[in-house]
């Protein structure tokens, strides 16, 4: 089989130089499934870049830097710990094999509503180290994603890293229409801390949760955050789900597609968001340890 | 040293049976070696590679096709339409279709042209530079669709069959209960991992084809006839090929190969993409089935009264046959007073639907399956004890042709088998066991399936012997191998006919060159009709052995030495199925027309999940599959045909639907078109039901299709049994559950308004349109 | 163009077009066949080999992309000839049918087998949920990779 031009990149340096005039390459795991027809110009691959830093570290101000060249295999089953909502969306990725080739960064830049990687990323207000031959640049996720296939990613530029705050309690669920190898037809990654307990609730100690982060994937042009819902749920009264159920539709924009119907992505989303409210009160309630 | 001898012989040491035993497949070990050279791994110096240009319209006329630029890419050595075929018709029926179209297309992905060219990236280019114009013709999304034309100029109606017995109107109004079932079912992908594709050579005046097939003597013949080539000068070599399930019954991949290789006298290999075989290959037909069941307070079955429309795409093949073991499944395995079938088959714009595991019954049994679940509840009656009261017994008649029921039929033992399982005993422990949104069910559902072609067909196999002056006894049989291990299963039955260690006997099947034509690998006749011919060439040389003075007791080579000498070395045996005992009210001249069996294998089978109430999603926890089986000459091998027929079971369920738009395919990757994983799968328990067929070799009878039937209605009896909820639609995806949850709790109206109807509308988009009430009254 | 080596199944290849695809090297310029394509975009495993010992989908690497790197075919899991433990189980077991599938799936079960600190059903069925098969039903695929892990040994 003809191949395409292959520009391999030893160091972050050598991969700024390259990415000027050709198009960056990571695990191919998306790319080569839809086909090499519309990419211009030489591939230059990401993935033999040679970095002495583990793929996951943690900085002095307590966030965590993630690679986003390293196959997410390696993150998952790295002994520095990253939030739960990333390793539950890893573990949900795809089959083994794809996790092997495939990275953050890839799944970041193809920019689809329905990655699983980017939920977690944002509940974890997640700030992406962007780099190409005009330097370096921090961008929040939330202002990489543009639209369905588009982020704000300059011509030349990779995305060399992503730095997690740290979040005590976090989760990710997908939904998809079977067990491995599924595209997401919605999914939710959440985090939240615990809030101070409140007096004058009924026995066994009621808590309340504080600083909920819902985002959601595969029901608007981009990942979302979830606004409206999170407001319902920082408040774990009796009648804080149906609230949150009810509050999530105006949070999205769901749309018709091959896989489902909006409004099915609408309904299964308040089922999800449903599904978290005894979660989290059973979280809190058995003293999980905090993650990072 | 205690081992016996056999009394008079001394095939020592003596030989101790190897039917019942679970032995590997004969090509195990180079299988898991990476080894076995699949019919698409051949490759010869000097060869070409081709490709194939292909419809973009479901339904147009086709104005021009412009091949220069194809033509003249460097490398490419031939681009051939419809002109270059000599007899342009796959077969001798043209409502089977052209080879390569030339004038009308009628569905996406159909053959326009074919290229050869010197590597596979020429010639797939190549293919793309064929300009084709067309003319676009209205299309016809399905039976309902009102498009102002017909596929095919006779209509759009490809064939029915309606039969009645008894009063089936008066009974059903006479009825304590109705129930009334209105179900669909999705067009089914075979996704054998191996994509169709071999090589062809074009040698001395004869084309040799490697290339998958089901059915060697029918490819043969597409072959010859395309090619206008004596049939002895077609040889086909079927195997080892990577999957079948119906899909290798009529493919035309051979065709295309032998033309190739025929035009340009070199050897051309093609292997088709994932995609276009996804978009051109067959599909199991999608069905509207609607049942109504009329039963007395007590349970006892009045009347089984079913409609059936099968949508069979732009091309006929095997629709008017599946319609036919529909209509004879549509009673399953249930006695009634009173039945009726009327069936449509319809051509369409859609995929081409065709053979596939099951084949015809899956769609029925769903149906008939649901409506008896749904009257036990109705009825209040357990879903085992309604189906034990109202069960066919052996040797009774056949509920809608009244034919004799074959006296092996071990329905009741098998569903008695499921029923004794303990995730069936355990299912209200189970059902407690329900948390949260989690939801637990069991379901129940059988089925039956005829082994063979059918009463008035003449269905036949043949095997010949030779035994070798060095001992080995060579024998070649069919129907051949697509993965079922039939040719270990046939050396076993050889093994324990003749009194010898089966490692002195070589089974060849799949070239047709070599194996007297034996019908196809189908209708779960393989080890049936197969080990049948092989029990009787068997069986002949055996007679032999057993005169005096043949087997001296001497060492088996010495008797086969001799046994060459004397010219008594060669077998050749045929082995016709049997017709029913009693064709009941079929009309003499018209049973091949109706084909009711003699012999039918039975499935019973449990299914243990939970359904997220807030979301849809199913969770299968394990599938029990009872199956009669008769005798089970390779027993690991039938479990594995069991287990992989629940599998697709599972995805006939949950997940696999081919989705066109207006003729337009949707689902046409893996990504989109989803088949069950090993997560996806749950444990799987077989119980071998024990049974004889005496017609059958050493007691076997046909299983491989009917465990494929029972698993969708038994998941959706599951769902029924957790939820309240009973899906009529197949798949059954979170969606159509959710919905389906959502209409019966009466849920959303008090959330945002608007929802309820988008709901309602999702739910309207699942629902065929009704049937006309009244069925048309219809005998045969 | 010519790549640098990679080594398959322990010997160095070179000379292959690092922008073709590895599956494409590995079979017709290696003629390891044993690596099978059956969709082309990392849905059905059957291509699966090891690159420096985990699995991966060979028709989603470019051959560029192995350089200077180990890989391993379901033909180099044992020396010609010969079944390691894990190939033998598939066989007893009759794991089995048609066998496309099956070369995939013993890489990635010798995979899990020598990179796991714990191997249960779900497990092994979690480690074979990129090869689908069509004709097993995966019980005995699960039930030899089982067996396999409890004779304590491996691929």
């Amino acid at each position: 089989m003809t191949g395409r031009a292959l520009a391999r990149a030893d160091t972050p340096a050598a991969a700024d130089a390259l990415c000027a005039r050709g198009r960056p390459l990571a695990g191919a795991t998306d790319l080569l499934v839809h086909g090499l027809d519309g990419v211009r110009g030489e591939l230059v691959d990401l993935t033999a870049i040679h970095d002495p830093r583990p793929p996951v570290e943690r900085l002095a101000d307590g966030r965590v830097r993630v690679s986003a060249t390293a196959p997410i295999s390696a993150i998952a089953r790295s002994p520095e710990p990253v939030p739960v909502a990333l390793t539950d969306a890893i573990a949900q990725f795809a089959s083994p094999q794809i996790r092997n080739r495939a990275t953050l960064g890839g799944n970041i830049a193809n920019g689809s509503p329905a990655a699983d990687l980017v939920p977690p990323l944002v509940v974890t207000d997640a700030v992406l180290g962007v780099r190409g031959a005009d330097g370096r640049r921090s961008v929040p996720v939330g202002e990489m994603l543009a639209g369905p296939g588009r982020t704000t990613l300059r011509p030349g530029e990779w995305i060399e890293y992503a730095d997690l705050a740290p979040v005590p309690h976090s989760g990710f669920r997908k939904l998809g229409y079977r067990r491995a190898l599924a595209v997401a037809v919605v999914s939710l990654a959440w985090s939240w801390s615990p809030g101070s307990p409140r007096s004058g609730t009924e026995p066994g100690g009621a808590v309340a949760l504080h600083d909920v982060r819902l985002a959601a994937g595969a029901v608007a042009p981009t990942v979302v955050r979830c606004p409206r819902a999170e407001a319902a749920l920082n408040t774990l009264d009796a009648t804080c789900v149906d609230t949150a159920a009810t509050a999530v539709h105006d949070d999205i924009a769901p749309i018709d597609d091959l896989r489902a119907s909006a409004w099915y992505r609408a309904d299964a989303l308040a089922g999800l968001v449903r599904e978290l409210a005894p979660a989290a009160t059973r979280q809190l309630r058995e003293g999980d340890t905090a993650q990072p | 040293m205690t081992r016996e001898t056999t009394q008079g012989t001394s095939r020592a040491p003596a030989h101790t049976g190897v039917v019942g035993r679970s032995l590997p497949a004969d090509d195990a070990a180079a299988i898991v070696a990476g080894d076995l050279e699949y019919v698409t791994d051949r490759r010869v110096d000097g060869m070409l590679h081709g490709a194939v240009h292909r419809s973009a319209h479901p339904h147009a006329r086709i104005v021009s096709v412009d091949t220069a630029r194809a033509a003249s890419e460097p490398g490419v050595v031939a681009v051939l339409t419809a002109g270059d075929v000599p007899c342009n018709q796959l077969g001798t029926d043209s409502e089977n279709g052209a080879v390569l179209a030339g004038d009308v297309v009628r569905q996406v992905g159909e053959a326009i042209a074919l290229v050869a060219a010197a590597d596979p990236e020429t010639a797939r280019r190549a293919a793309d530079l064929i300009e084709v114009g067309y003319e676009p013709l209205p299309v016809v999304d399905g039976p309902d669709s009102p498009a102002p034309v017909t596929v095919h100029p006779r209509g759009n109606v490809a064939g029915t069959l309606t039969f009645e017995s008894g009063d089936v109107a008066t009974a059903l109004s006479s009825s304590d209960l109705v129930v009334d079932v209105d179900t669909t079912t999705s067009a089914q992908e075979h996704v054998a991992i191996e994509t169709p594709g071999g090589m062809a050579e074009w040698d001395l005046g004869k084309i040799t084809v490697w290339c998958g097939s089901q059915n060697p003597g029918l490819h043969r013949k597409l072959v010859a006839h395309a090619l206008r080539l004596n049939l002895d000068d077609v040889r086909l070599v079927s195997n080892p090929v990577g999957g079948a399930f119906g899909s290798r019954n009529d493919d035309p991949a051979p065709v295309y190969l032998a033309l190739l290789a025929w035009h340009t006298t070199r050897p051309v290999h093609l292997h088709l993409s994932r995609r276009e075989t996804i978009v051109a290959g067959p599909k199991r037909h999608p069905y509207r089935t609607r049942v109504r069941l009329g039963f007395d307070r007590a349970g006892t079955l009045r009347a089984i009264d079913s409609r059936a429309v099968a949508d069979t795409g732009p091309y006929v093949t095997a629709g008017r046959n599946v319609l036919k073991t529909s209509a004879e499944l549509s009673s399953g395995p249930y006695a009634a007073p009173n039945a009726r079938f009327d069936g449509t088959v319809a051509y369409s714009n859609n995929a081409n639907a065709g053979a596939f595991r099951g084949f015809g019954a899956p769609q029925v049994a769903f149906a008939l399956e649901t409506a008896v679940s749904e009257a036990a509840v109705e009825l209040g009656l357990d879903p085992v004890q309604i189906r034990r009261a109202n069960l066919t017994r052996p040797g009774d008649a056949h509920s809608l042709y009244g034919h004799t029921v074959s006296r092996s039929l071990r329905a009741s033992q098998t569903l008695d088998a499921a029923a004794a399982h303990p995730w069936w005993r355990d299912r209200d422990a189970w059902a407690a066991g329900s948390a949260g949104p989690w939801r637990r069910g069991t379901g129940i559902a059988m089925a039956i399936k005829g082994v063979g072609m059918g009463s008035g067909k003449g269905d036949t196999a043949r095997a010949r012997l030779i035994v070798s002056a060095t001992g080995t006894v060579n024998i070649w049989a069919g129907p051949n191998h697509t993965g079922q291990a039939i040719g270990t299963a046939y050396r076993q039955i050889a093994a324990d006919t003749l009194g010898i260690d089966h490692d002195r006997i070589r089974v060849h099947v799949g070239d047709s060159e070599l194996v007297p034509e034996s019908g196809a690998t189908a209708a779960s006749r393989s080890m049936y009709a197969g080990g049948s011919a092989v029990h009787q060439v068997c069986g002949r040389l055996r007679a032999v052995l057993d005169e005096p003075g043949v087997d001296t007791g001497a060492s088996f080579d010495d008797v086969a030495a001799h046994l060459v000498a004397s010219g008594r070395a060669e077998y050749e045996a045929e082995f016709v199925l049997p017709d029913v005992d009693d064709i009941g009210r079929i009309p003499p001249e018209a049973l091949a027309d109706y084909a009711p069996h003699a012999v039918y294998g039975c499935s019973a089978q449990v299914v243990r999940l939970e359904v997220n109430t807030l979301t849809g999603e199913i969770r299968l926890h394990g599938v029990v599959c009872a199956v009669d089986a008769g005798v089970a000459v390779n027993p690991g091998a039938t479990v594995g045909q069991a287990e992989g027929g629940v599998a697709q079971g599972v995805g006939f369920a949950l997940f696999e639907e081919y989705r066109l738009d207006a003729g337009v395919p949707v689902t046409t990757s893996l990504e989109n078109y989803l088949i069950p994983t090993a997560m996806d799968v749950p444990p799987i328990e077989t119980v071998l039901v024990t049974g004889h067929e005496n017609t059958g070799p050493f007691g076997a009878k046909g299983m491989s299709e009917v465990v494929v039937v029972p698993t969708a209605p038994a998941i959706a009896a599951a769902v029924g049994s957790a939820t309240g909820f009973w899906p009529r639609h197949l798949p059954m995806t979170p969606e159509r559950v959710r919905a389906g949850l959502s209409a019966m709790s009466g849920e959303g109206t008090s959330e945002r308004s608007g929802r309820r109807s988008a709901a309602e509308r999702a739910r309207t988009r699942a629902r065929p349109e009704n049937m006309s009430a009244e069925p048309a009254e219809g005998a045969s | 163009m010519s790549g640098d080596s990679m080594r398959v199944n322990g010997t160095p290849a070179r000379g292959h077009d690092p922008g073709a695809r590895l599956l494409d090297v590995l079979r017709d310029d290696l003629g390891l066949r044993g690596v099978k394509e059956g969709c082309g975009i990392g849905e059905c495993g059957s291509c699966t080999v090891l690159l420096d010992g985990e699995p991966v989908c060979s028709c989603l690497v470019f051959a560029g992309q192995a350089e200077g790197r180990d890989v391993v075919t379901a033909e180099g899991l044992a020396p010609a000839g010969e079944l390691g433990r894990l190939q033998q189980e598939f066989v007893d077991h009759q794991a089995l049918q048609c066998g496309y599938c099956i070369p995939g799936v013993v890489v990635s079960a010798a995979a899990h087998l020598a990179g796991a600190d714990h191997v249960d059903e779900s497990s092994v069925r979690e480690a074979l949920s990129g090869n689908l098969c069509r004709c097993t039903g995966y019980s005995k695929l699960v039930a030899a990779v089982l067996a396999t892990a409890d004779d304590g040994d491996q691929a």
